[in-house]
């Protein structure tokens, strides 16, 4: 079959349209990153007494003090005992941050859930936290500002394929402003001070195996094997993720290069990442493989607020680019934008819980399906529980949801040190 | 127990929120074409088209094929008023009962689209065919695709009389969006602008259908998706505006592609199933899904793809096969792309298996 065609004028489109199309991407990309950067420094900068008069210089301390006790130190005795010790001494959040204030009380959660809604910080308000009520609404305000800014910007723009990656990532970036302070709000009037638990500092391993369960309407596997490890060496780190089909042949792989090149403290950090994934459906006889770039963060909210230690958000923005390959036929590129941000508290000894949104179309939940205009548009969300019940072992359980449902339970390890 | 009870109840819910967003109107499609009242049984074939009314006396329907076989039962003889909207404007009807053809008179079109008969309906079962004379004769022939009207109602006809100008124009497909919201005054808006193409548009549903009911669009215009012959062309429009593919609609799509398989066939829907800019992703929700369909498609040797949704004109190939986004019907257009409101044209040559695109540019 010969397809042809009388396009002149929209050949001429389309070369204008290609000719400078990733620096603008890349110059718009940097401005989104930086206002997200300076919206969350500014929070932390807003009246916070000693914490704010303390983050900087002892911050970089506190964190190369950490580095050295459990990675370059000389190592410990071979003792057992010792290592535990080691691994369960819980990191400190931020050795600059004001002491934990207890906030809790009925009326304070009541009015984060009844008021909560409208007013994020309401149950701080009430709880005489006036401060972190106010870091809190204007977080909300913040959030409405970027959304509403992101999505107008994507209308008036028709969605141009040269501006959708800054503004989905300015739009992003306000919902997850706008979620995470609301949430923020209820963690501080419900959790004791401190938070329940810890952070651990970049544990030389981290190694994870279990199953998960896929729903998909669409294709037949419904179980996974899955596998993850993630290694520190200093500040370099290797991640690989594997997922195997039991009941079908399908495999994921994927790595993950990091570098964190800003770290003040276990929960508060920035990492560069490089990595690929590839996908294969055997049966289906397709498969895809990308290469991706992001920079992804975490940010201790005990730098906020001395209420919220122990809580934490994370984000991430990036660009993947790849291709499918249909067997026996050919390859055709693609790309994607990346988008992760989490909301998440510490429980125990290096355990979690998040709740997040990742804007990946790809993988085993790919993207929301929704009733109404706006299916297609948005990645997946889910929660991932992980707890420590030794120094060494622990339990993961993940659900996710996009166009289809994923469940998945895990046996952790861990190793603080080689 | 009543807790466990109640925790089964969530977690069920849970599990079967939001994967089935298609599935209803996939069960629409099938009920497509079909009614019974008054004594009189209508089934029209492959859900060709919508009974838009049927009364002891009339009969309307809204055609989304241009030949159509309409099965009627009538429990006693009755005269019947049937009008057929969307019609291929050269389009004769006949009906056979028993064997025997029985006579019918046409009222005079009023718009070429719009075909009135007066048929004496006897008891028992009655067949129309409503066809244009030329459907079996294999030879080149034009059509023009369009997409995404939405809020741009008001300027549509522009894209109307520019294809209304254009000689040998068979029909015109419509890759959905065709409103807003999808509410019934949009739709009605929708389908008194469309008294002014002197073809039929076949369409289908975009996401922009759905914002009010996930039914409305198929009670005025049919199925969203479905699969048609003309001149030995094979067409079929799929029903993607929920960003996935229903399973039902899987399991009619693999048999239309078996028809299809020898002779040109092009296929149509609203999203790309990959956008040509994927980080935009104007396409479906699963990369996965999207690469199954096209995998599908290819295997099928299916010939041409034309989507909607995003707002300007390109030309790409997905999974080799030719594609092309013509979402230029007015809706608010992508910046920066200097193309702006526009439709597609297709001549096809079925024989050769060969086809020139060429697009229109309004503005």
């Amino acid at each position: 079959m010969v397809a042809t065609g009388l396009r002149s004028r929209q050949r001429a489109a389309k070369d204008w349209r290609r000719s400078k199309p990733h620096a603008s991407l890349a110059h718009m990309s940097l401005l989104a990153w930086r206002s997200a950067a300076v919206a969350w420094i500014l929070l932390i900068l807003l009246p916070h007494g000693a914490a704010r008069a303390q983050f900087g210089a002892n911050s970089d301390e506190a964190a190369r003090a950490a580095t050295t006790a459990t990675m370059d130190g000389p190592a410990p005795s071979s003792e057992s005992a010792a290592r535990a010790a080691a691994v369960s001494a819980p990191q400190p959040l931020a050795a600059n941050a004001s002491p934990p204030v207890d906030a809790r009380g009925g009326l304070p959660v009541a009015a984060a859930l009844v008021l909560g809604p409208a007013v994020h910080g309401a149950g701080h308000f009430v709880a005489g936290q006036t401060a972190t009520g106010w870091k809190l609404v204007a977080a909300e305000g913040l959030g409405v500002l970027a959304t509403v800014a992101g999505l107008g910007a994507l209308a008036a723009t028709g969605a141009s394929e040269k501006t959708t990656a800054p503004l989905a990532g300015l739009a992003a970036f306000g919902v997850g402003l706008f979620g995470t302070s609301f949430l923020a709000d209820l963690y501080g009037v419900v959790t004791p001070p401190g938070g329940i638990g810890q952070p651990v500092l970049r544990p030389a391993l981290l190694a994870e195996a279990g199953i998960q369960a896929v729903i998909d309407p669409v294709f037949d596997y419904n179980a996974l094997a899955h596998v993850n490890g993630r290694t520190f060496l200093g500040r370099h780190s290797l991640a690989l993720e594997g997922h195997f089909g039991v009941d079908h042949s399908n495999q994921r792989l994927r790595g993950i290069y990091a570098y964190r090149f800003i770290e003040c403290d276990a929960a508060t950090y920035i990492e560069a990442e490089l990595g690929g994934v590839h996908h294969r459906y055997a049966l289906e006889q397709f498969a895809m493989t990308f290469a991706e770039a992001a920079v992804s963060g975490r940010l201790s909210l005990g730098h906020v607020a001395p209420t919220l230690q122990g809580a934490f958000v994370d984000g991430a923005f990036g660009l993947a680019f790849g291709g499918h390959r249909y067997f026996d036929r050919l390859t055709e590129s693609d790309s994607m934008l990346l988008i992760r941000i989490a909301f998440g508290l510490f429980i125990g000894d290096g355990g979690s819980w998040t709740l997040y949104y990742d804007h990946r179309h790809d993988g085993y939940a790919a993207g929301l399906k929704m009733f109404g205009l706006g299916s297609g548009v948005l990645g997946h969300v889910g929660t991932a529980l992980q707890y420590f019940f030794s120094p060494q072992w622990g339990v993961a359980v993940r659900a996710e949801t996009g166009s289809a449902h994923v469940l998945g339970a895990s046996v952790l390890f861990r190793r603080m040190r080689w | 127990m009543v807790k466990h009870v109640w925790l089964g109840v969530v977690c069920a819910a849970w599990l079967s929120a939001c994967l089935d967003v298609a599935d209803e109107r996939a069960r629409v499609d099938a009920r497509v074409g079909r009614a019974e009242r008054a004594g009189l049984r209508v089934r029209v074939r492959d859900g060709a088209a919508a009974v838009r009314e049927l009364t002891a006396t009339s009969l309307q329907l809204w055609a989304s094929a241009p030949q159509l076989e309409v099965e009627l039962r009538a429990d006693a003889p009755t005269s019947l008023q049937l009008r057929i909207q969307n019609a291929m404007p050269d389009a004769v009807l006949t009906a056979d009962h028993d064997d025997n053809a029985l006579a019918l008179t046409e009222t005079e079109r009023e718009r070429r689209t719009d075909a009135r008969y007066s048929i004496e309906l006897p008891a028992g079962t009655t067949t129309l065919h409503f066809r244009v004379p030329d459907d079996a004769v294999v030879e080149p022939f034009r059509f023009a695709v369009f997409a995404d009207v939405q809020e741009a109602i008001d300027t549509v006809q522009d894209l109307y009389t520019r294809m209304n100008e254009m000689p040998m124009l068979r029909f015109v497909l419509m890759s959905g969006d065709l409103t807003q919201q999808g509410t019934v005054p949009q739709l009605q808006r929708f389908q008194q602008e469309l008294r002014e193409l002197r073809v039929p548009c076949f369409m289908t549903l975009g996401n922009h259908e759905l914002g009010d009911s996930e039914d409305n669009y198929h009670r005025f215009f049919g199925r969203g998706s479905y699969h048609f012959v003309f001149k030995g062309a094979h067409f079929t429009l799929l029903d993607d505006a929920s960003a996935t593919v229903a399973p039902q609609t899987y399991d009619w799509l693999d048999g239309w592609l078996d028809q299809g398989r020898e002779a040109f066939h092009s296929v149509y829907m609203h999203l790309p199933p990959l956008d040509s800019s994927g980080i935009r992703n104007g396409a479906m929700a699963s990369r996965a899904e999207a690469d199954l369909l096209l995998s599908k498609l290819a295997r099928a040797g299916v010939d041409l793809t034309v989507y909607g949704h995003v707002h300007t004109y390109d030309a790409y190939t997905n999974a080799g096969i030719p594609a092309f986004i013509t979402g230029g019907g007015g809706a608010i257009p992508e910046r920066f792309d200097h193309v702006g409101r526009h439709f597609l044209v297709v001549d096809v040559d079925p024989t050769a298996q060969q086809l020139r695109t060429a697009i229109v540019h309004i503005d």
